[in-house]
């Protein structure tokens, strides 16, 4: 037996078509190649998934994982992923919820947590520690997230238990529906129809293990030393505690950069009805952290008064306050709460919902939607009234929310009428709320990414924040490069973004390193730490590259490669495509990647241990 | 001498107490100098909130002047002010 530290060591196997389970050792050898959270995610999925297959359909795997410091006190660990290929791009996708589900499986001794098949019939499944349970889901099918993780938790006299599961919008397989344990969201990419699909409604886990590590005193000193860090640093210790991530609202606009109206400005002239600063004083009623964080950046709201009135929400975040907000026009924090908390109970990605929502505003206002074609719905921006009862529509697929279910791209792909443009999306993905106009390296980072339109692979702090300038075009093949590989490191190693400023912000640092080192025992140098940010890059590549993905789709949403920001502070900026064409050379060099087709070249393949993707892409 | 008007985001104004504030300042003043009368005037939480306690690093953050940015750790701090100028101070923050 190997002995890593961190580790379960353990594979969990779900057949829904059959009802069974089954283990699995985590090999050693996957534990130092892979790492765990995308790592695990991208390397399951690659070997089982055949390409071309339906995301929807049977043959789709979904994968809950986690990394090795999960259940440890390391700052921020109670974060886990999830891992499928995506309805709404086609690609491999991952995305990653706080609270302590991740810690959780690993309690229970199970390292990741791989659901295959379909159930004939809805099914939830528990899991106390070896013990695996399949049962019928009839009377929870159709509930809500909130009311599902209730009920189970009472019937199943398990307090302690965590509870993952989908809401009305992934039973009807809305294509951006998400994954709700606790009130986190693993919120972006579709994967609660994924579940959907397979007809698995919930998993309930308990574990009563230990996660050990090789050296407590040593790694006490380590966490305390990070935990001091992230006290003294202004970002952690005093922006996020005070106002959560809906403290960038105010400081996006005054960049000239908070997508507004379905990015036809970037400019929201009501921002400070909606800014952090706002829901600080009329709406937060308490703190509160995730699994072993001091952070405590998420804020409870009550709403007091009003038409929303007796709304109570864990949230929302910025990106909530974007995608209901400044880009549909509504400068209501109370309707933004309600809409969040709606979207959570409902299992819907706020940023992908925010944004469909937007694009038929934008379609209606401009003629392209009649007001019949919209069920009778005044869809202009800032209709506040309208959104909330579109947002339920598009949750349950009824009438016109059945044509927005399926993404901005799709709908407009089916509406036609130049309804294109405004389908704010790169690779399927609806943008989240932070410009790739206004913010170069990002927008290439974006471009060049395995999700899309995420702000997860590259990020856009670094720019944000000054630490590069964000409107030149000089190093930003790097800068993508560099915010990538951080990101992805940090994903296999599942903490959350919101430690970015301690660990680096713009490359792997000994930051990550003696964390993963003193969690694992591996005793890695920081090449080697590089190398398996690669791998994973690399490999999910690969994954999207067999599904046909190549240079040419490495593009901005049309509207930021056309239409220069029209107004405000970063009036004038865009990403013209013979100027994303050419940073894209510099970038696919600096990867190692084909300059003509966008696939990593063969040398890249093999001097990362992809052996078997460089079979598949050179055959 | 003359005066600018400071703008303070996010939990900056919580520290400052305000959204904005009237400051005056000599010929020639500079951005840093700005900010040492801006730690002065609103005290210790203030200071914490844009300056890393255990090492006295500015926060990496953005500082505008009209439409100039001017990054704390890349930038010119010794950028000249103006009277009338609008200084804002955006959040220091990773994350979002
Ligand atoms: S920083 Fe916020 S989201 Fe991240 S782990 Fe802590 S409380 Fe959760």
């Amino acid at each position: 037996m190997w002995t890593y530290g961190g580790y379960a060591g353990r594979i969990l196997r779900l057949d829904m078509t059959n009802w069974k389970s089954s283990t699995t050792p985590l090999t050693k050898e996957m534990a130092r190649l892979f790492l765990g959270g995308n790592g695990f995610g991208a390397k399951i999925l690659y070997d089982e998934v055949k390409p071309g297959i339906d995301p929807l359909g049977p043959e789709n795997k979904y994968v809950f994982a986690a990394g090795p410091i999960q259940g440890t006190m390391v700052p921020t660990a109670g974060r886990s992923g999830v891992f499928t290929k995506s309805p709404l791009t086609g690609y491999f996708f991952d995305a990653y919820g706080g609270g302590s589900f991740g810690p959780e499986m690993k309690y229970a001794g199970y390292d990741a947590i791989v659901v295959e098949g379909r159930s004939e019939k809805p099914a939830y499944v528990k899991v106390f520690d070896d013990n695996v349970e399949f049962k019928d889901a009839s009377h929870i099918w159709g509930k809500s997230t909130y009311e599902t993780q209730e009920i189970l938790r009472k019937d199943l006299a398990e307090p302690k238990a965590q509870i993952a599961c989908i809401g009305p919008a992934g039973e009807r397989l809305v294509r951006f529906a998400c994954t709700i344990w606790g009130a986190r969201a693993a919120g972006r990419g579709g994967n609660g129809a994924v579940l959907g699909s397979k007809r698995f409604k919930a998993i309930v886990v308990r574990g009563t293990k230990d996660v050990e590590v090789p050296d407590v005193e040593e790694f006490l000193r380590v966490v305390s030393d990070q935990y001091n860090r992230i006290k003294a640093n202004p970002g952690t210790g005093k922006a996020l505690p005070t106002l959560g991530t809906p403290g960038v609202t105010t400081t996006n606009n005054q960049l000239g950069i908070l997508g507004t109206r379905n990015w036809q400005s970037e400019v929201f002239e009501e921002v400070e009805k909606i800014s952090g600063e706002a829901m600080r004083s009329r709406l937060v009623v308490r703190d509160k952290g995730c699994m072993a964080c001091p952070i405590y950046c998420t804020k409870l709201t009550y709403v007091k008064t009003g038409p929303y009135a007796g709304t109570f929400d864990e949230g929302p975040e910025y990106e909530t306050i974007f995608a209901f907000g400044s880009n549909c026009g509504v400068a209501s924090l109370e309707m933004i709460a309600r809409a969040d908390r709606m979207s959570d109970e409902l299992g819907v990605d706020t940023i992908s919902a925010g944004a469909v929502i937007s694009f038929a505003m934008e379609c209606y206002e401009k003629g392209i939607l009649s007001k019949q074609e919209t069920d009778g719905l005044d869809l202009r921006f800032g209709n506040d009234a309208a959104l909330i009862q579109l947002l339920e529509k598009i949750g349950r697929r009824e009438g016109i929310g059945d044509l927005l279910a399926e993404g901005a791209a799709r709908a407009a792909a089916k509406i036609g009428k130049g309804s294109e443009l405004y389908a704010v999306t790169i690779k399927g993905l609806e943008n989240a709320g932070h410009s790739p106009r206004g913010m170069k390296g990002y927008c290439l980072g974006m471009a060049t990414g395995t999700r899309g339109g995420s702000h997860q692979d590259a990020r856009p702090t670094a720019e944000r924040i000054g630490k590069s300038d964000r409107k030149i075009l000089e190093g930003k093949p790097e800068y993508a490069v560099g915010t990538q590989s951080a990101t992805t490191i940090q994903d296999s190693m599942c903490v959350c973004r919101m430690t970015e400023g301690i660990y680096g912000l713009m490359e792997i640092t000994n930051e990550h390193l003696n964390i993963v080192n003193v969690v694992t025992g591996m005793n890695l140098t920081l090449p080697e730490l590089v190398d398996i940010s690669d791998r994973i890059w690399n490999l999910e590549r690969s994954f999207n590259c067999r599904e046909g993905h190549r240079r040419e789709h490495d593009v901005q949403a049309k509207r930021f490669m056309k239409e220069p920001i029209p107004e405000g502070p970063s009036k004038g900026m865009y990403m013209p495509p013979e100027e994303l064409e050419m940073l894209k050379d510099k970038y696919y060099d600096l990867r190692g990647w084909d300059k003509k087709t966008g696939i990593p070249t063969k040398e890249t393949l093999q001097r990362l241990g992809l052996t078997q993707q460089a079979k598949d892409l050179y055959k | 001498m003359g005066r600018v008007k400071v703008k303070f985001f996010a939990h900056l104004r919580q520290a400052a107490g305000t959204n904005e504030a009237d400051i005056e300042i000599r010929e020639g003043e500079t951005v840093e100098e700005l900010i040492k009368t801006l730690t002065e005037r609103f005290g210790a939480e203030f200071e914490s909130r844009i300056k890393d306690p255990t090492t006295g690093a500015f926060a990496p953050f953005l500082i505008m002047v009209g439409r100039e940015e001017i990054s704390t750790v890349r930038g010119d701090l010794k950028h000249r002010l103006s009277d009338g100028d609008v200084v804002s101070l955006l959040e220091p923050v990773g994350g979002g």
